[in-house]
């Protein structure tokens, strides 16, 4: 197998196993933190794959409880 | 739950919610500023009033006077996700919006989770949760059924879980088109249909809401939005 080959398989395989370890994790998340209800909406205006909603919404759990710098608070009801 | 029935109940949601609070989200301009014409052309959603609207009612319906709805915007690594709502259990309701998006598209969003609270907050129709062991499967499920949604067919049924997102999100769209305001956006479609120099874009502009959202409304909810407020 040449060299080229043995790249594409590679990089085949390195993505199905990040797609299974997101999924795996985002399960793992989404048990631990045992939310009562989360509801999103995807993108209806471009193609979209479910490898890349799965790393999405894994960062919004990762990012529910315990906010980064990601995630910036805008505007409360709170005191209105 | 099949596409048109979902229509048929966000408009009933939609119109019920506007003349619930007299349209007092919606913010104005006038036509003609300087003259005695008092016609309003441009309107938009106030999205801090549409909150304050929504949990006031929330408050109403579920007797949590604690409840409060928090905004944050969030960077996603794909930017696959808009908007997600999540409900933390301790009187708090935090709507999170894809930072990238733009104001048109964030307002949009925004709102469609606000019209998520009170679609779901109504007892009209049933609505699946899923639990936290079944977010996989809610992903498909999200992906699929708004496929079936943006294409607006009658073909595939929503998954049971998306059904109340459909008719959110139906509801958000005939709420960006005021009721005062239906017949003439319904003439500068046919303009736009004439290609008599006026776009969806500047309908868009107009009514400061993402082009796709104007074209989808133009297609599949206008007329029966119309009939159903006897629009003639």
């Amino acid at each position: 197998m040449d060299t080229q080959t043995t790249k594409i398989r590679e990089s085949v395989v390195s993505n199905d196993s990040r797609s299974s370890i997101n999924s795996k994790e985002l399960i793992e998340l989404a048990k631990k933190l045992n939310y009562s209800s989360l509801r999103f909406m995807v993108a209806p205006d471009k193609a979209i794959s479910e490898e890349a909603v799965i790393e999405d919404t894994l960062f919004l759990l990762k990012n529910i409880d315990t906010p980064t710098d990601a995630v910036k608070e805008t505007f409360s009801t709170k005191g209105r | 739950m099949y596409f048109t029935g979902a229509l048929g109940e966000s408009l009933v949601i939609s119109q019920e919610l506007i003349n619930r609070e007299g349209a007092s989200f919606l913010d104005s301009s006038p036509l003609f500023p300087d003259s005695s014409d008092n016609r309003f052309f441009i309107n938009k959603i106030n999205v801090d009033n549409l909150a304050v609207i929504v949990r006031n009612y929330l408050r109403v319906i579920t007797n949590d006077n604690q409840l409060e709805i928090v905004f944050k915007t969030i960077k996603f690594p794909n930017s696959t996700i808009y908007g997600a709502l999540h409900k933390d259990g301790k009187s708090e309701v935090t709507i999170y919006t894809n930072l990238e998006l733009n104001d048109c598209w964030t307002r949009f969003v925004k709102c469609k989770e606000l019209m998520q609270l009170y679609v779901d907050s109504n007892n009209t129709h049933s609505y699946r949760e899923y639990s936290s062991s079944e977010i996989i499967k809610q992903i498909k499920e999200v992906i699929r059924s708004q496929g079936t949604l943006i294409s607006a067919d009658d073909v595939y049924e929503f998954d049971a879980g998306y059904e109340s997102e459909a008719i959110a999100f139906l509801a958000t769209i005939d709420l960006f088109f005021p009721k005062e305001d239906k017949l003439f956006v319904h003439i500068l479609g046919e303009m736009i249909a004439e290609k008599k120099g006026y776009t969806n874009y500047d309908l868009a502009l107009t009514y400061k809401t993402p082009e796709f959202i104007v074209k989808f409304y133009r297609k599949y909810i206008e007329k029966m939005s119309m009939a159903l407020l006897n629009i003639v």
